[in-house]
């Protein structure tokens, strides 16, 4: 005999339940987590080299980072003196809850204001997955066009700030940065829009005053 | 390709349903997938079928209810026809820029399934151990409540 039976459950509610428990943990010591997505090269090993750069020592700060097979990007960041660790995904391509939690267990996360999370490179795969963060961050580099956030809108329409990296760049493109404005506030009007380049003017400074306002904003919303 | 990292949750989900009607068989599990959901649902459906294979649940068959973003107009609140895929700038009545809401489903709804012979005409003693079996699931603490 047929029979149906109804669920109405979240496919990776499992997954979300676990990272309901990271963000918990993190709130309660006002730490503020964010989870870094973007295509492979875009720019997030070097853009967090530099923001560790610009806030030593006023903040603390640590990393985890997903890669499918190297040890790299976390032997970068330790090399700046702060804890980094990085999670090898044996091919998957993308980290999840699940991960992060074991990977609390290696460094010590008790006393940063930021903890960073590079997820691996793809800017489809990592959307899914919620990781405790407060919130997610897109990076886009020039080099890749001005017609992605539409092209991979998942991903767009969930960060709270698109980072425009390699603005350096644009003297050599045709990127048009005001599409780019437009495609954002189509996908998440209240997205913040910065552009940046480790390699010369405008800098991170818009990037740096936007992660302080975020944990700024975060503490005192906790009362502290 | 985190389909098949989903199609295997999706069939634990699956799986932990089903195992409160012992010794019934999946025939099919309908999900909802949003445009927004950063899944493929061809790569959803290889995915399952290739989890599936080779176990107690081979030839399950996935339905995929699929939910479409919507791009609205937030100054005159007109809805937008557009392509799937294909996104637009302005409203075409008052050419504000539009805003997408919507196609975040990435949910397990029901499933449909063949009961096991036994179950078809339940006797009074398998009526009753049904009802104590329900009565310690849910005083268990539930691990997949939504
Ligand atoms: N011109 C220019 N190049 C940059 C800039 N930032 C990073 N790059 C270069 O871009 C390349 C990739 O940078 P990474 O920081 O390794 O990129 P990633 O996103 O961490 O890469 P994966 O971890 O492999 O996904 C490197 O060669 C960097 O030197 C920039 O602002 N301008
Ligand atoms: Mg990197
Ligand atoms: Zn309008």
């Amino acid at each position: 005999m047929k029979s149906q039976v109804d669920v109405r459950q979240r496919i990776l509610a499992e997954n979300e339940s676990r990272a309901a428990g990271i963000r918990e943990r993190f709130a309660a010591q006002g730490t503020l987590v964010l989870n870094l997505i973007s295509s492979p090269g875009s720019g997030k090993t070097t853009l967090l080299e530099e923001t560790v750069r610009g806030f030593a020592p006023r903040h603390r700060m640590g990393v985890l980072v997903g890669d499918v097979a190297t040890e790299r990007d976390a032997a970068r960041l330790q090399a700046l003196q702060i804890p980094a660790y990085q999670i090898l995904t044996g091919g998957a391509c993308h980290l999840d809850a699940r991960q992060i939690t074991a990977a609390l267990e290696r460094i010590d996360t008790d006393e940063l204001d930021f903890l960073f999370i590079e997820n691996v490179g793809n800017l489809i795969c990592p959307t899914a997955y919620e990781l405790g963060e407060d919130f997610k961050v897109a990076l886009l580099s020039v080099a890749e066009g001005d017609d992605k956030p539409f092209k991979y809108p998942a991903i767009f329409s969930r960060a709270r700030a698109t980072v425009i990296t390699k603005a350096d760049l644009l003297a050599h493109t045709a990127f048009d940065m005001q599409a780019v404005r437009e495609q954002i506030q189509s996908l998440q009007p209240e997205g913040a829009l910065l552009v940046t380049s480790t390699r010369e003017a405008p800098g991170i400074d818009a990037w740096l005053d936007f992660l302080s306002g975020a944990l700024a904003a975060k503490r005192e919303a906790a009362g502290g | 390709m985190h389909e098949l990292a989903l199609a295997e949750e999706l069939l634990r989900v699956c799986a932990r349903s089903l195992a409160r009607h012992p010794g019934a068989r999946l025939r099919a599990a309908r999900v909802a997938v949003g445009e927004l959901s950063a899944v493929e649902p061809d790569l959803l459906r290889y995915a399952w079928e290739a989890v599936c294979a080779h176990g107690p649940h081979a030839g399950a068959e996935l339905r995929i209810e699929w939910h479409a973003a919507q791009q609205q107009c937030p100054r005159c609140g007109a809805h937008a026809e557009r392509e799937r895929g294909g996104w637009l700038r302005g409203c075409a009545s008052c050419g504000a820029l539009l805003q997408i809401r919507g196609g975040r489903e990435l949910e397990l709804l029901d499933l449909e399934i063949e009961l096991a012979a036994s179950q078809d005409a339940p006797s009074c003693d398998a009526a009753r151990d049904r009802g104590r079996e329900k009565a310690a699931e849910s005083s268990a603490p539930e691990e997949n409540r939504v």
